[in-house]
């Protein structure tokens, strides 16, 4: 009996210690060799953020909700980083994307959107599927709105990444005064007949303008608008009990003109050459360094697709359903700087084409633009062809004055 | 008064007799089971059907879906999956080691303590007291209920095989055993009973123990069942009892480190990554040595089917676990999980795994032990078979369903389609899906008037035994 035991003994322990060491390697290593460091821009939770987060999480939000936006993800902001959950007592990444990612959800919305998205989420969305959560109090709605406001870098904890935390810690203030402070289509709007108008003047210009500008490039899921249109006009009571001070889908005014009016005055000499780059002979010595920059940009980040010249024959096009913008199109030469830089920044949605405002700076998209400009007016690369080298002859730039 | 007095008389005894009698652990273990798995699977109804109708329940936060979920797979993993498999291996580890189970008394208070676990977790995780962390949602007071429990029941299995009259270890005994090395360290590593991870390591220990729950508790105990029923059932030896070992060896090595293969594009160690994607796709290792071996010992007797229904269970699981095993390891991979992540496909791909493969070993154990461990026939096989059909056909649709629904999803994100469109697009899959679970409810319904007509009021059997051998099919039938 004994030796027959000792026969599985050692198979046994050995197992174990393979199970053991494993376990070691994949549970306990990480824990001593993966720490993320401290955020430089973000602050800690206060006791509010804290108490939504518990309501998140007994709630079950996150069932439904992640909290990790990845590199591939549209529409939910910058990719998420090890450092971002440095605050976190427990995680709440999720596991399932039945609603969208909330890693970035922080100053998307106002307020009472999210109040009113919470009591019933088909007042502000409809078609959606969320479940009303009405029963919480009005205390645990806005501790829950708190805590969704405070994630990702558009949130009440994000700081400066410079010198944002000692600004913290000395005065309290963060990167954002005020994170709800959102342009609404049509601005204030009171009572529902109002408001549903608005709806269906939205819905109206966003099928207008799929069908002239960028009808050929975009898939427009417009059975999918015309339910949103039956919901929002034939079940009035659903239109009817928003009541409040939403104004509108959360969709912002096309083109934004502040953001773009505050991105233009960034640099008045990128301003300057973006306004005036469609004139071929304007190209001078010195926007001949930003022309080269834009068309390095573009070289970077388009040209496999839209092709280096910007005929829409990049290596990649032919892995496309949509094809790539052939940028010597007519109606390219029409296109102002406002509509070429609204498009970069927020892609093409139902195409491959990216949302660069997640990628590239206001100043990069606005250098694009004038480069971009510059070829649908010219129908190809015009005076910039040549190499690299080309340019390095020209004069250098002034330096500035000190 | 009297009457009472006279109840409570010798109440001592009778209580002993009750917790005595041999087998009633395993019995009860499985009629829990039968409980479990009809308010499970409602709880998962309810759930189903408010993703197609968000107000079906309104003001009244206990059925509201974010609580749904938990009590659902909560009660499915641990009440459902987790009660069958112990109720059978209560009969099967004493039969493999010709004794008694080590304590009938003890597996009675298991029993107890197990059913209390799950009554009290079903109470806190619909009023929102959970932990928030995926398959470990239970409180910390269950957790260690649930810890003491899981010692009890290790001293009930290395009692029973120390006790054995039986020399050799057949490698059910190596399954279900090495399950209980492994699996409390996982579940205390998993619940966090202890001590608690900030930040984003929170995760890796949640995934750790999220899919090793699946590998190193249901796996290893489901296919260490089936190590025993299918040989058993066909009476043809095991086809090789190495390639069983080797198997057996490879699963406790593959599985341990594959967690992070939920983590993929998160902010998480590279080679964390690395590790768990490469020991996932070794997982084929163990699958093809497990299911080349059961397809070999079924070799000349798969018309047993037709006739025996605890083994069309077992087929069934069977066809369930080679389809299971064989996209998770691709699903793994980073190009595409790439795209998979984060849809339905991916909660498709768990109720493959738990109510495809681990449901059905669940039902067949029940159906195959309980008459061995009552000493009576099935009060119906219509009963049964109408269960088994209801099951099978409801699993499949929502496999479907939830499969082309995580399709659309992720071709819908790839696309740029902001995810308030691509509810709209899976909303027929989702009408579909709960349509499932209705069938599938339906199926526990019969089959929980079953068990209790059979095991609890001892009814006669009015159609005869589910398992019949291969000849009794007409001649015809079993000679073309």
């Amino acid at each position: 009996m004994t030796n027959q035991r000792a026969n599985y003994l050692y198979p046994a322990l050995g197992l174990t210690l393979i199970m053991a060491s494993i376990i070691f390697v994949v549970v306990l290593v990480p824990r001593w060799t993966f720490k993320p460091p401290e955020p430089r821009d973000l602050r800690d939770y206060t006791a509010q953020e804290l108490r939504g987060r518990e309501i998140y999480k007994r709630e079950g939000c996150w069932y439904c909700h992640s909290t990790v936006s990845r590199p591939q993800d549209w529409d939910h902001g910058r990719r998420s980083k090890s450092s971002d959950y440095y605050y976190d007592g427990y995680h709440l990444l999720g596991s399932e994307r039945t609603g969208p990612d909330l890693a970035n959800i922080g100053g998307k919305f106002p307020d009472q959107y999210h109040m009113l998205h919470h009591k019933n989420p088909r007042y502000v969305k409809p078609g959606s599927i969320m479940p009303r959560y009405d029963y919480l109090s009005e205390q645990e709605l806005t501790d829950l709105t708190a805590f969704l406001q405070s994630l990702g870098p558009n949130g009440t904890r994000a700081l400066d990444v410079k010198d944002g935390k000692a600004k913290y810690e000395a005065t309290g203030e963060t990167k954002w005064a005020k994170v709800r402070d959102y342009t609404w289509v049509g601005g204030a709007l009171n009572g529902v007949t109002e408001k549903v108008a608005m709806w269906k003047l939205d819905v109206a210009q966003q099928r207008a303008l799929n069908e002239t500008l960028y009808g050929e490039h975009m898939e427009v899921p417009f059975k999918y608008t015309a339910e949103i249109e039956e919901l929002m006009y034939g079940s009035s009571h659903e239109a009817a009990n928003a009541k409040g001070a939403l104004q509108s889908l959360a969709t912002p005014a096309f083109p934004n003109k502040e953001a773009l009016e505050a991105a233009r005055n960034q640099d008045p000499e990128v301003r300057a050459w973006v306004e005036n780059s469609f004139k071929e002979g304007e190209i001078t010595d010195k926007n001949r360094l930003l022309a080269n920059y834009g068309k390095g940009l573009f070289n970077n980040q388009c040209s496999p697709c839209h092709g280096v010249a910007g005929n829409g024959k990049g290596q990649a096009a032919f892995t496309m359903t949509k094809r790539p913008a052939n940028f010597d199109e007519d109606k390219y030469a029409t296109f102002t700087t406002d509509a070429w830089y609204w498009r970069i920044s927020r892609g093409v949605p139902g195409t491959q084409m990216p949302r660069w405002e997640y990628t590239l700076d206001a100043n990069q998209r606005l250098t694009l633009t004038a480069f971009l400009k510059y070829v649908a007016q010219n129908k190809g690369l015009g005076k910039l062809q040549g190499s690299e080298s080309d340019y390095e002859k020209a004069p250098a730039p002034a330096a500035p004055a000190k | 008064m009297a009457q009472i007095l006279e109840l409570t008389k010798d109440w001592d005894t009778r209580l002993a007799a009750w917790a005595d009698e041999e087998h009633s652990a395993s019995r009860r273990f499985l009629i829990s089971a039968a409980v479990w798995v009809l308010v499970g699977t409602l709880f998962g109804l309810v759930a189903a059907t408010e993703y197609y109708w968000p107000d079906l329940v309104h003001n009244f936060p206990q059925l509201q879906f974010g609580r749904l979920r938990p009590t659902h797979v909560n009660v499915v993993a641990f009440g459902f999956i987790s009660m069958a498999n112990v109720g059978a291996i209560f009969y099967v580890i004493p039969e493999l080691c010709r004794t008694r189970l080590f304590s009938e008394r003890w597996g009675n208070v298991l029993m107890v303590a197990w059913n209390a676990v799950i009554v009290a977790g079903i109470a806190c995780l619909t009023n929102g007291i959970t932990e928030g962390r995926e398959y470990a949602e239970l409180p910390w007071f269950l957790d260690l209920a649930m810890m003491a429990a899981l010692i009890l029941y290790i001293v009930l299995v290395w009692g029973t095989v120390l006790n054995r009259k039986e020399k050799q270890l057949y490698v059910s005994i190596w399954y279900i055993a090495g399950t209980t090395l492994w699996f409390p360290v996982v579940y205390l590593i998993g619940n966090r009973v202890f001590f608690a991870v900030p930040g984003i390591g929170d995760a890796i220990a949640n995934w750790f123990y999220g899919h090793n729950i699946l590998g190193l508790w249901f796996t290893t105990n489901g296919i260490g069942l089936l190590y025993y029923f299918l040989p058993k059932i066909t009476r043809n030896p095991l086809y090789s009892h190495l390639l069983s070992i080797v198997g057996f060896s490879t699963i406790a090595m593959f599985y341990t480190p594959t967690g992070t293969h939920h983590l993929l594009q998160s902010p998480v160690p590279e080679w964390l990554k690395a590790v768990a994607v490469i020991s996932s796709v070794m997982l084929l290792v163990p699958v093809m040595s497990v299911l080349v071996n059961f397809f070999l010992t079924m070799k000349g007797k798969w018309s047993m089917m037709a006739t025996h229904l605890p083994l069309r269970f077992f087929i069934t699981a069977l066809g369930f676990y080679l389809l299971t095993c064989f996209t998770g390891p691709f699903q793994a991979t980073r190009w595409i999980n790439w795209y998979l992540h984060f849809t339905h496909w991916v909660v498709g791909h768990a109720h493959f795994a738990l109510l495809g493969t681990f449901g059905f070993v669940g039902w067949g154990a029940i159906y195959y032990v309980a008459p061995r461990v009552s000493g009576r026939q099935w009060y119906s096989r219509r009963l049964a078979n109408a269960h088994y059909w209801l099951s099978l056909v409801g699993t499949i649709l929502m496999i479907v369903a939830l499969t082309v629904g995580g399709l659309i999803q992720a071709s819908a994100w790839e696309e740029g389609i902001p995810v308030y469109r691509s509810v709209i697009m899976v909303a027929p899959f989702m009408l579909m899906r709960a349509f499932s679970g209705l069938l599938i409810v339906l199926g526990q319904v019969l089959f929980l008037y079953n068990v209790v007509k059979t095991l609890v009021f001892a009814e006669a059997s009015v159609e005869g035994p589910l398992e019949e051998p291969a000849g009794a099919l007409p001649q015809s039938a079993v000679r073309s």
